[in-house]
């Protein structure tokens, strides 16, 4: 067994999952077998999306340090959300989360607010006041 | 507490859908042998929606399976089978105390996770996503055994990191569901099973009076996805096509892996019971299985170069319509079938 879960705390390479794949010959047959069929050429495919991904963080930083947006955006591109997903996470309509992100707004939030916030994030409160 | 070691003997198999897998794996243990394309068949694995007004990851909604848990809720339903599903706890404690209950009295145990927190998966693939299936067989010492049907291996998980999967927050979550089998008979009937079961695939997919929802829904796909280029402009329409193709092929669930699925499942139960238009309709998937898998190919060439996409997604559209067609004459068959 190769198990340690410590060892996803480091940064992995890529890998993809290999798993159960059922194919269908032109004879007619279904077989299965286990392994990665779909993507060997194409394999930028996912690497695009994390580069997107990894692009919108970048952008969102710098947003939030110039005073554009809230720094909510940037800990919610950070750890995969969207505005949906997180107004799950704090348990308040999409409309009010959105409402948070301009910095006008963020700045009246009150503690409990950003305590909710800070629990989603997994991160202690001061790191989403004093952001920098 | 932290000294007793449970270690239930259960078999681990890889499979392509994790809550077709687990299906399966618990009706192994049971001691009958019920392979995972007829559990997926059984329980309608096969679906799809297409929800544009709401948007996940900053794209459109696709969903290419059913609500979480349907496949077990399904095939039990159908078999005949008495098994308990609970649904969510209120105390997330004594969620995990029911669990070790179980494990003491000997029953496997399958639960609806996230994966954003599952450590044992690759950071790339760690999404939002609490539709996630795993079956815990063992604990020792605070540390519990996982069988994820995904993973090649069996898979440890410490009790704080299964409580944060099990309570896992966004949409659909788990609130700690569980499922388990209690008992079989050995006289399964299965041939009223397939028959409710596909019964029940052929609705969702032709007859559901929503235009979302099934072939309907993907002939409303091709035609927006004619429209993105111009509507959205190259960069987001390539984005949200890259999208569509994650969601079907590269998490192994959706598009033509589970085509592939339900055509092993025709395949098998029309051999069970010598039935030959069975055999014709598994034909008809393959292909249109095979079908699916050439339109993520293209698509993802289409995502990576962006040459001439006006022409290229006009091309991909009239492939999913193909596709659709293809599928519809598949259930339309399915549909005057008699058993």
């Amino acid at each position: 067994m190769e198990t340690n879960p410590t060892d996803s705390k480091k940064p992995l390479k890529f890998k993809w999952f290999n798993v159960g794949q059922y194919t269908f010959e032109k004879d007619g047959r279904y077989t299965n077998h286990i392994g990665f069929d779909y993507i060997r050429e194409e394999e930028a495919l996912t690497y695009d999306a994390l580069k997107i991904v990894n692009e919108r963080i970048e952008e969102a930083r710098q947003k939030a340090l110039h005073g554009k947006l809230s720094p909510i955006v940037y800990f919610m591109e950070k750890t995969w959300m969207d505005p949906m997903t997180l107004s799950r996470f704090v348990g308040r309509s999409i409309f009010a989360v959105k409402r948070h992100f301009k910095p006008k707004n963020f700045a009246k939030l009150k503690s409990d607010m950003l305590q909710r916030y800070a629990d989603a994030f997994e991160i202690p409160v001061e790191e989403l006041k004093n952001f920098h | 507490m932290e000294s007793d070691k449970i270690m239930i003997k259960y078999e681990h198999r890889q499979a392509g859908h994790c809550e077709s897998g687990a299906t399966s794996n618990l009706f192994n243990f049971k001691g009958i042998a019920l392979s995972e394309p007829m559990a997926f068949g059984i329980g309608n694995g096969l679906y799809f929606s297409y929800l544009p007004f709401l948007k996940l990851q900053f794209a459109p909604m696709i969903s290419f399976r059913n609500l979480p848990n349907t496949v077990f809720r399904r095939s039990m339903k159908y078999l005949k089978v008495d098994a308990t599903v609970i649904r969510k706890f209120k105390d997330p404690k004594e969620a995990m105390q029911q669990l070790d209950r179980n494990l003491q009295k000997g029953i496997p145990t399958g639960m609806q996770v996230g994966v954003f927190n599952l450590t044992f998966f690759p950071p790339e693939y760690r999404m939002h996503y609490n539709m996630h299936n795993i079956v815990c067989f063992g604990k020792e010492d605070g540390i519990y055994h996982i069988s994820d049907t995904v993973m090649e291996y069996p898979q440890i998980l410490t009790y704080d990191d299964l409580l944060r999967v099990r309570y896992a927050k966004g949409h659909f979550a788990p609130k700690g569901k569980m499922y388990w089998i209690n008992n079989i008979d050995k006289e399964l009937d299965i041939r009223s099973a397939v028959v409710a079961g596909i019964r029940k695939t052929v609705y969702e997919m032709i007859k559901v009076p929503f235009p979302l929802i099934g072939v309907k829904g993907l002939r409303w796909m091709a035609k927006d996805l004619k429209k993105w280029p111009k509507k959205l402009g190259n960069e987001k329409a390539s984005f949200y096509l890259g999208q569509i193709l994650r969601m079907s092929e590269d998490f192994g669930t959706g598009g033509a892996g589970f085509r592939y699925i339900y055509g092993a499942f025709l395949k098998e139960s029309g051999e069970k019971f010598n039935h030959l238009e069975l055999l014709e309709a598994s034909d008809m998937m393959g292909k249109a299985a095979n079908r699916w898998r050439e339109f993520a190919y293209i698509g993802a060439r289409n995502c990576k170069n962006r040459s001439q996409p006006q022409e290229d997604y006009g091309m991909l559209a009239n492939m999913l319509v193909e596709i659709a067609g293809m599928e519809e004459k598949v259930y339309k068959k399915l549909d005057k079938i008699k058993l």
